[in-house]
């Protein structure tokens, strides 16, 4: 390991291998708990994920019933209708939670749907009011669980070199400079011991 | 003894009905495999002096529509052409409909700040234009668009852009012009000849459309309130009586008042639609019901001036029924489910 290859074998340098060391392994435990928070986070939005399909299905229904209405008024008069009622607005908001940039799309002006004279295309214009702000939230969720997903990604990878690469290696490096610092401790020992006996004229 | 004029004006009208599409037509057009068939089947009636000057390649849906839309007016306006006096006053004031649903269309768009432009409009001869629709067109607003039609018989349209703004919606203005132009055909039609049969015919139309109107507005539950303003620019038939009443009451009440009326013969045509809330059905079993009425006018009073006005509401539902119809191939529609939608 390259970390160990051209490391000091001083104290100072194990006391600043074992600092960097534990600051990794907080590191660790802080971006696992990210992961797991991303991953719960993830699991509780499936359910309003799910409302997809049942609004899609819901869409198609009123897909049809304005069909029926435009072949009824004719394509004219449903598009004259719909000129009464005021675009939608909305505002876009991006916010950052745990380092993750999430769309959030607010409606700010509703479209006025009481404004056209016909209850048949207020009825229409009501319903699929009603089926966009509901998937107006799926998308939401959407947008927020693909950059929860991206950033779990990213984290799981940090997470597994510090758990795979990283941390070994410090361990390793803080063990071979236990070592050699050991090592050193008893040949400055033996040195010692052989310099003590000769000054008392023992034979070693 | 009747004038000459009206007895000529009769004999033409009765002649012009036979133009008019018979079931049988509407069956073979329900059954057209496409637009391009409806062109090929229309181009041997009254609507062949339009749609034979437009290349095969051209046609579709829009251009089928537009040229549907011209023999609508043109019908609307030839008979006045035949008559003077208050007949020719009477039927003027009648093709002022085709004007009613182009100031809708202006109003409409410039109420949500949308652009329009005069190729969405009915097109109305240039010698029956009292209101400058290309100027309204182009307006700025919707408050200079309403200047451009003070100038004619809607000289009160800025006020009830005053409510429709306060209430968010354009259904008090629209309710105005609509209702402005049934008083005029009211007032228009007291010379006229037969003026009794006339105006128990305009008031029918009037009552059937503020019906369902509020009948329609209770099914999707909106506030008294705003039924009430609507309420407000009724000025003939009997619903203008009931109006307040109707407006406060519960569904079923208004209903049981509607049924215990004149108007109990609108039963048959959507007391099923409305027990099941079903808008759609609603709306077209109230215009079934309109236009039934005035076929039997047809068949009751053969002799009467009423006729003519019945024979030009006979056009409209013609109108509505072919774009319906060409609408319905474009999107698909099951020919059973067209079958339904036909007036």
């Amino acid at each position: 390991m390259s970390i160990t290859g051209r490391a000091e074998t001083t104290k100072g340098a194990l006391l600043r291998a074992r600092q960097q060391y534990n600051f990794i392994v907080r590191a660790k435990e802080i971006l696992e708990m990210k992961r797991d928070r991303l991953a719960s986070d993830i699991n509780q939005s499936l359910p309003v994920l799910r409302r997809r399909a049942e609004l899609e299905e819901r869409l198609i229904k009123v897909y049809e019933i304005a069909k029926r209405l435009i072949a009824t008024l004719g394509y004219d008069e449903v598009s004259s209708y719909a000129k009464a009622i005021r675009p939608i607005k909305t505002r876009l908001l991006v916010r950052s939670i745990m380092g993750v940039p999430e769309p959030d799309v607010r409606v700010t002006e509703d479209p006025g749907l009481n404004a056209a004279l016909n209850p048949y295309i207020q009825s229409l214009a009501a319903e699929l009011y009603g089926v966009f702000k509901e998937m107006l939230d799926v998308t939401k969720t959407e947008a927020k669980v693909e950059r929860e997903a991206l950033e779990m990604m990213s984290v799981n990878r940090k997470v597994n070199a510090l758990e795979k690469v990283l941390i070994p290696a410090y361990e390793e490096l803080i063990r071979y400079i236990e070592e050699r610092i050991t090592e050193e401790e008893l040949e400055e020992f033996v040195k010692n011991k052989y310099i003590i006996v000769k000054l008392k004229g023992g034979v070693v | 003894m009747r004038s000459p004029s009206l007895i000529y004006l009769l004999t033409r009208v009765h002649g012009l009905n036979t133009h008019l599409l018979t079931e049988s037509d509407y069956s073979s057009l329900i059954k057209a495999p496409d637009v391009r068939y409806i062109y090929d089947y229309l181009l041997h009636t009254e609507y062949g002096k339009y749609l034979s000057g437009i290349p095969v390649e051209q046609i579709d849906h829009r251009v089928l529509s537009e040229n549907i839309a011209k023999v609508y007016a043109d019908r609307m306006y030839f008979l006045i052409q035949l008559c003077g006096g208050a007949m020719r006053s009477f039927l003027e004031a009648f093709a002022r409909r085709i004007e009613v649903e182009d100031i809708k269309r202006v109003v409409r768009a410039k109420f949500g700040n949308r652009k329009i432009t005069a190729d969405e409009l009915i097109p109305i001869p240039r010698a029956y234009q009292e209101i400058n629709f290309s100027a309204m067109v182009e307006a700025p607003n919707i408050e200079s668009a309403i200047e451009y039609i003070t100038v004619s018989i809607y000289g009160e349209a800025p006020q009830y852009l005053v409510a429709s703004k306060e209430a968010g919606s354009i259904m008090p203005l629209e309710a105005y012009v609509e209702n402005k132009y049934l008083e005029n055909l009211f007032k228009a039609a007291r010379g006229v000849a037969d003026a009794d049969d006339v105006r128990g015919a305009i008031c029918t139309e009037a009552d059937i459309k503020n019906l369902y109107y509020i009948i329609g507005l209770k099914l999707i539950d909106a506030p008294p309130e705003i039924i009430t303003t609507i309420l407000s620019a009724v000025k003939i038939g009997d619903v203008a009586a009931w109006a307040e009443e109707l407006a406060r009451a519960k569904l079923e009440m208004a209903l049981d008042r509607v049924w215990a009326s004149k108007y109990g013969w609108l039963r048959e045509y959507v007391h099923e639609a409305i027990s099941k809330r079903d808008l759609a059905a609603t709306s077209r079993g109230f215009e079934k019901a309109l236009y039934s009425y005035f076929k039997g006018l047809m068949s009751s009073k053969p002799l009467s001036f009423v006729y003519v006005p019945a024979y030009l509401m006979l056009a409209e539902a013609e109108y509505k029924n072919l774009i319906t119809i060409v609408t319905s191939k474009v999107y698909g529609l099951p020919d059973e489910e067209i079958e339904k939608l036909i007036i």
